[in-house]
């Protein structure tokens, strides 16, 4: 689980990297794998740490594989990494290492290691000059197998090997060793316990003059030191007296040093650090805080071995928290008595929770045993003779001897030792400056061990009176004679008595002395206070003797505040150094930052280039002017309404002419500049031939505030005529539209809704409803025709054809009206569209169905004339014997019927015919028989009774030929007459002077067999009529009286 | 005395055609009747039955034959339509059995058709 968190340092004081390794570290332990790659800076260094002492494993990018190479150098300067790998190499690096961890049986391994554990402690010594022997074994080979994981080395044997040949191996074993965690106030309850029960009780009871003396042997990275350096603040604070304290703070690893010197720390560490005094004594940076000055003036951190270097003395504290656990227990036991010679008497001493003075408890009677607080105990301290520096002689030499396995020679030197320190009497061997190499037997009679190491390794201080000033002078005699020298009658004085004494110097072969001593005479005890001045009362020499050991200790004095000196200038250079790194990270950062600007710079470049061209490039008419309305930059399309030169840059607006008919372009520009919004107007050039769509525009600065503004002119003149084209094209269209009564619809098929125009929808008869959903359109068309048009809408729908369709719709006035639609799907269009016309074809229609009824109707009218024809010759042909004659007659009937029916209209429209044109056409084929009158009102009959009547004038006619007025040769005349009576009509037919007189009706009846006369009365029961007939003197009169119903109406 | 024929048809001279044709047949007629009314009138003072047949124009002066059809085809009398617009398939669907002589007709026509009335009624 990531959780990401925002930056809170400022840019430099970033290092999320580290913050991101020790959490990981802390997260997955053994399991962590940290990859540092290009970058500056240290970022990483710090976590990387982190992740190495929770057992992870480190990888570094090849540093000169890097881009910037402060971080990978900085990371391969711990010494700590594990791998130095190009970036391509370092995932299967990795996988390699995690898969060899896997595979190993740890078991086997550790035997294997432990076999040569002791050859590796050898060859490290002598590399690094640190011993690790005297480190507990477990830790060790723990320690050593991961290197082996890390460089994939199976065997113990195979890693003695390389690490004989590598010395980088060595250093990075050496470093692995030295991991350890630390923290501060590790284990709160028990520094609370040291602050009541030593460090307050120190600062009370300090001498005025003096600092209280503290000493932290393996400090680390220094969390413990500035803990107890932030208490003893506090305390002195508390008290109010000045913190008085100084602070030895030690470690044999370099780099930790570093890091504590610098005294940052991630800060996740603050936690640890109680409120009050993280406030007082901690200066946070974000992510890191450092110690106050304060603080940090009181330590001195140095590089310092508490096994292999003399210890500092007069201390009154040691707090040696969790070092002597890397220890064995030999070495353990070698390094408390130590302490004990460190800490002055009454002086603390202070271990880890899991550490114990073990059989010392003599030295150290426990304050607090749970807390390992511990009191020196009072009295001189047990002077280490068996310094732990002499182990650097001692064990090679007992490997040695333990390698050849000569048994006896270790019990020789056994019974030697024995011999020398029982039997023999005391003696030492000194060098040539008189420091002692060795000793042997009960010296204590003969030398007063001091307190101070340097001191005591002199023989001749050390020496008690009266030996003192033997010492010297038979060092030089015997080192000067090389021989050897005896100085007899000394007498050694002590505190409780003197002892005379012989002296014998021998020089050895190695330039070294020994010196034996030999008692000469009883001891004479000084059992009188006197003592004193007889111990007073001596010679020059020792007066000199005297102010040789003040000088000396002057002396010492001087090279410790040197020693002093020295370490603070190292601090301080330590300090330069960081700072140098601090400064080569800003440069870093200030490198980078050159090339975002470059970048930047190639940007703004191109974004300039861009610009320009488009200026240079595009049609539109731009303007750009500043606050002042000076002109700031033009297009070269704007040359051709403002005759601008590019001298003109700089110019005000107003002073340059312009094509525009107006000049409140400039207004515009003016309030734009001033922050009015943008504006919009219509102009036109001078001689009124373009449009311009003029657009002024605030220009505004990066920073949002208003500087000008951009004047935009566009020409719009063709678009303009487009429009009015486009206008014009759309009246006519719609004219046209409304013109033919077309209805306009549009469908939409998805949502079956429609958009109606007027007159469409006043085709449905839904005026007002410019949107009815297609169902209800659906419900006014006429159920027989409804599912024809759904189909056809369907295809339409589909796209497969246009939509054609003829249909009826029923008004809501009752009224039937014939509607023809067209329609077309919109390609393409989303949702799918419809649109179409629609015309009333009602006229239409009704004109085909009166061509239709007009067509029955004529056809009726032949069918029933052939009939009637029929008829007519069916009953003619009963009353005439003569078939010529017959023939004659119904051709002539037959012509008579047709000259009557061409007066019918051939539409048929006309159904009635006038009286006269019937009568005239009638006796037309005899007008020049005789003078003929035809007279009468207008009268129409009706188009049914023409055939009747037409027969009945026809018969009328024929018989006058024959037998009256109109026969050939007769002089005689016809008056054909009528007259409205009633509602009816009354026409009479009157001959004169026809052949032979006025021949009687019977006459001609006879003659026509009855036919003629059969026909008549006939047509008259057809028409409803009556015909009366008379003759008298020449005249034959027929009346023939016509009801209303033959009259054509209205 | 066998069974009159009733004659309707509004054209005399088409009347008078059929009438003969009839009378030749040896039968007699009642008509003609120029018109519905006339018809209505005539066929209201017989009983049922009292025809033999009836040969009716469709279309008269004052309407329709159909009234009268349909109580003579009530009547079981049979029918003989002699139309010039005649609807042949109509006719012969409202009126089931009955004859349809499309005007003009030719008189052998009209006497087949009476000879099978003849012939069916025995």
């Amino acid at each position: 689980m990531l959780e990401l968190t925002d930056f809170a340092q400022p840019r430099g004081l970033r290092r999320p990297i580290d913050d991101f390794f020790q959490s990981l570290a802390v997260d997955r332990q053994a399991d962590a794998a940290c990859v540092i790659l290009s970058g500056t800076g240290a970022d990483g260094t710090t976590g990387l740490r982190a992740v190495k002492e929770n057992g992870g494993v480190c990888v570094v990018q090849q540093p000169d594989t890097a881009r910037y190479d402060g971080m990978p150098l900085s990371a391969v300067g711990t010494g700590l990494v594990d791998y130095v790998r190009p970036p391509g190499e370092i995932i299967a690096c990795l996988s390699s290492f995690f898969a060899r961890r896997a595979g190993d049986p740890l078991e086997s391994e550790a035997t294997v290691v432990a076999d040569h554990v002791d050859d590796l402690c050898r060859v490290l010594r002598q590399a690094v000059g640190h011993d690790f022997s005297g480190y507990k074994r477990s830790t060790l080979i723990r320690r050593v197998e991961r290197r082996m994981h890390v460089l994939g080395i199976d065997s113990g044997r195979g890693y003695l090997a390389r690490i004989r040949s590598d010395a980088d191996e060595c250093e990075a074993l050496f470093r692995d060793l030295l991991i350890n965690v630390t923290r501060f106030f590790r284990d709160a309850a028990l520094f609370e316990l040291l602050r009541a029960e030593a460090i307050a009780p120190l600062l009370a009871g300090r001498d005025p003059g003096e600092d209280v003396r503290v000493w932290i042997p393996g400090c680390s990275s220094g969390e413990e030191a500035y803990t107890i350096a932030m208490l003893f603040a506090e305390a002195a604070r508390e008290a109010g007296e000045p913190a008085a304290v100084q602070i030895f703070a030690t470690d044999i690893d370099e780099q930790m040093l570093a890091i504590a010197r610098e005294g940052t720390y991630p800060v996740a560490a603050l936690a640890d650090i109680p409120a009050a005094l993280r406030e007082r004594y901690t200066v946070p940076h974000g992510e890191r805080f450092t110690m106050t000055t304060a603080i940090r003036d009181l330590i001195r951190f140095s590089n310092h071995s508490l096994v292999k270097d003399p210890p500092f003395s007069r201390v009154d504290l040691v707090s040696c928290r969790n070092l002597l656990i890397y220890f064995d227990d030999r070495l353990q036991q070698t390094v408390l008595p130590l302490l004990h010679y460190a800490i002055r008497p009454g002086g603390f001493l202070f271990l880890g929770p899991s550490e114990s003075v073990g059989r010392f408890e003599h030295l150290f009677p426990a304050i607090d045993r749970h807390a390992r607080l511990f009191t020196r105990s009072p009295g001189a301290p047990a002077y280490p003779i068996d310094l732990p520096g002499g182990l650097r002689q001692a064990a090679p030499r007992r490997d040695r001897a333990g390698r050849d396995g000569a048994g006896t020679l270790a019990e020789d030197q056994a019974a030697m030792r024995r011999l020398v320190d029982r039997y023999a009497p005391p003696s030492m061997v000194l060098d040539q400056d008189g420091a002692i190499l060795a000793a042997h037997g009960r010296l204590s009679r003969y030398f007063d061990f001091p307190v101070s190491r340097t001191g005591g390794s002199s023989a001749i201080t050390l020496a008690r009176p009266g030996l003192r000033d033997v010492i010297g002078p038979l060092l030089r005699q015997a080192r000067d004679g090389r021989r050897q020298v005896v100085a007899r009658d000394v007498e050694v004085a002590n505190e409780f008595g003197i002892q005379p004494v012989e002296v014998v110097c021998d020089p050895l072969g190695d330039g070294t002395l020994l010196f034996v001593f030999r008692d000469a005479g009883p001891f004479r005890p000084a059992d009188d206070p006197d003592a004193v001045d007889l111990a007073e009362g001596d010679d020059h020499l020792e007066a000199l003797e005297d102010e040789l050991r003040l000088t000396r200790h002057r002396l010492r004095s001087a090279v410790e505040e040197l020693e002093t000196a020295n370490e603070e200038l190292k601090s301080s250079n330590e300090e330069m150094m960081s700072m140098n790194e601090e400064l080569q990270s800003t440069n870093e950062e200030l490198s980078t930052v050159n090339d975002e600007l470059k970048t930047k710079v190639d940007q703004l470049t191109v974004a300039n280039a861009d610009l320009r061209n488009f200026f240079e490039s595009t049609d539109l008419a731009v303007v750009v002017v500043d606050a002042d309305l000076r002109i700031r930059n033009y297009t070269a399309a704007a040359t051709t309404i403002f005759p601008l030169q590019p001298v003109d840059r700089g110019r005000p607006l107003t002073d340059v002419a312009s094509g525009l008919d107006d000049a409140d372009y400039v207004a515009d520009a003016r309030a734009v500049a001033a922050g009015a919004p943008a504006t919009q107007r219509r102009v036109t050039s001078r001689d009124g031939a373009r449009t311009f769509a003029l657009r002024t525009l605030p220009y505004r600065l990066q920073n949002g505030r208003i500087d000008g503004a951009t004047l935009v002119l566009t020409d719009i003149t063709d678009a303009l005529a487009l429009e009015r084209q486009l206008a014009d094209e759309r009246e006519r269209l719609g004219l046209a539209i409304r013109a033919g009564g077309i209805g306009v619809w549009e469908y939409c098929p998805d949502t079956g809704e429609t958009v109606l125009d007027g007159a469409e929808q006043a085709l449905f008869g839904v005026e007002g409803v410019p949107g009815m959903a297609i169902d209800g359109l659906m419900a006014r068309i006429d159920p027989e025709d409804r599912p024809r048009v759904e189909d056809a809408l369907r295809i339409a729908e589909r796209g497969e054809a246009d939509f054609e369709a003829s249909f009826r719709v029923l008004t809501p006035t009752g009224d039937t009206r014939w509607i023809k639609g067209f329609g077309r799907t919109i390609a393409g269009a989303s949702p799918r569209r419809m649109v179409g016309v629609s015309i009333d074809v009602t006229p239409e229609y009704a004109v085909a169905e009166t061509r239709e009824l007009m067509l029955r109707e004529m056809n009726h009218r032949v069918k029933n004339l052939f009939a009637i024809i029929g008829g007519m010759v069916s009953t003619a042909a009963r009353s005439h014997d003569d078939v010529r004659t017959f023939a004659d007659d119904m051709r002539e009937r037959i012509a008579a019927l047709g000259r009557a029916h061409a007066l019918a209209s051939p539409t048929g429209e006309q159904q009635a015919i006038a009286l006269a044109d019937l009568v005239a056409a009638t006796i037309a084929p005899y007008r020049d028989h005789a003078g003929i009158v035809v007279a009468g009102p207008d009268v129409r009959i009706d188009r049914s009774c023409l055939s009747s009547l037409a027969l009945m004038l026809h018969e009328w006619a024929t018989n006058s030929v024959k037998y009256g007025a109109l026969a050939e040769g007769s002089e005689g005349r016809l008056d054909v007459t009528w007259r409205r009576d009633g509602d009816g009509v009354v026409l009479d037919w009157v001959e004169r002077g026809g052949v032979g007189g006025a021949a009687s009706d019977d006459d001609r009846a006879g003659d026509v067999r009855g036919f003629g006369t059969l026909l008549v009365d006939t047509s008259a029961r057809q028409l409803g009529a009556t015909v009366t007939r008379a003759a008298d003197e020449g005249r034959f009169t027929l009346a023939l009286r016509l009801p209303g119903s033959v009259l054509a109406h209205g | 005395m066998a069974k009159p024929v009733l004659l309707v048809e509004d054209e005399l001279f088409v009347a008078l055609d059929v009438q003969m044709t009839v009378e030749d047949a040896g039968l007699s007629v009642d008509g003609p009747y120029s018109s519905l009314a006339e018809a209505l009138d005539a066929m209201e003072r017989q009983p049922p039955g009292f025809y033999l047949c009836a040969i009716l124009d469709v279309r008269l002066r004052d309407g329709e034959v159909f009234p009268a059809a349909d109580r003579l085809a009530k009547a079981g009398v049979p029918i003989i339509f002699h139309s010039g617009h005649a609807d042949r398939q109509g006719l012969e669907d409202r009126y089931p059995g009955a004859l349809v002589c499309a005007k003009p007709c030719a008189p052998r026509m009209l006497r087949a058709r009476l000879d099978d009335v003849i012939q069916a009624t025995g």
